[in-house]
């Protein structure tokens, strides 16, 4: 029997620092995902999550964020580029969490000011996904040069990003929807 | 096919569907020392429920 819950797809984004252009980016996509039937949404901002500092993994687990996870089907990874890689504060949530991921689907939104859109952010926080037993889909959205995608009251300017947002989405609802058939019907043997 | 013991939903109650295995690697000397000797580590069940979605894993019995 096909499950009636609504598909669950939040948007976490990736960065608490301040002057942050992510913020703008994860929350085009947010409202790009509130269009779509059937799926709820939420914005997870990093700057909410009570985590720790003087430990670390699921010791640090935050039951809130814990419940949003476990009911996600497949995340949206918002994370600018920091130095060639993602934040170390997206990794320390992440690395929170580890049964409310495994077998579902993940994308990845990577932004930066240069030329690149994060794509190293993005090629690095691979890896890591899969080791947490989220399936990455190979749709990416990247803001490149993202202070010229929205003015200054974060109004999304090129609105090229739209269609290529609504493509990378219908692939990330085609995979969550998959996994969760898979993860409620189909049985390791 | 592998023999699982059945596991019920923590929230609903419905019985979970066993979907995945997955290998964790020993944080310390005691994680060590009950870790499969051939995988290197311990394996956990995961399990999704069919009625509310929710997830959960124990280790492998």
């Amino acid at each position: 029997m096909e499950s009636t819950r609504p598909l669950s797809i939040p948007v976490l984004l990736g960065t608490t620092r301040r002057g942050r252009m992510s913020e703008h980016a994860a929350r085009v996509v947010h409202e790009r995902i509130a269009l779509r039937a059937g799926v709820e949404t939420e914005l997870i901002d990093l700057r909410n999550l009570p985590l720790p500092v003087d430990d670390a993994g699921q010791a640090i687990k935050d039951p809130d964020f814990s419940e949003k996870m476990n009911r996600a089907d497949g995340p949206v990874i918002v994370s600018p580029e920091y130095n060639h890689g993602f934040p170390g504060l997206l990794k320390h949530a992440l690395d929170s969490c580890l049964e409310e991921y495994i077998h579902k689907a993940a994308g990845i939104v990577g932004v930066s000011a240069g030329p690149w859109g994060g794509t190293r952010a993005v090629q690095g926080l691979i890896p890591v996904l899969r080791e947490l037993g989220l399936a990455v889909i190979f749709w990416d959205v990247n803001f490149a040069k993202v202070h010229q995608a929205f003015d200054e009251h974060g109004a999304l300017t090129d609105k090229a990003y739209l269609p290529r947002i609504d493509k990378f989405l219908s692939e990330l609802i085609w995979m969550a929807r998959t996994l969760r058939h898979g993860r409620e019907t189909v049985t390791l043997e | 096919m592998t023999e699982r013991k059945p596991m019920k939903c923590p929230r609903c109650g419905v019985q979970m569907n066993a979907h995945a295995e997955r290998l964790l690697e020993p944080r310390s000397l005691e994680e060590a020392r009950s870790a499969d000797p051939i995988l290197g580590g311990v394996v956990e069940e995961c399990f999704s429920c069919p009625g509310c979605g929710w997830a959960a894993s124990r280790p492998l019995l």
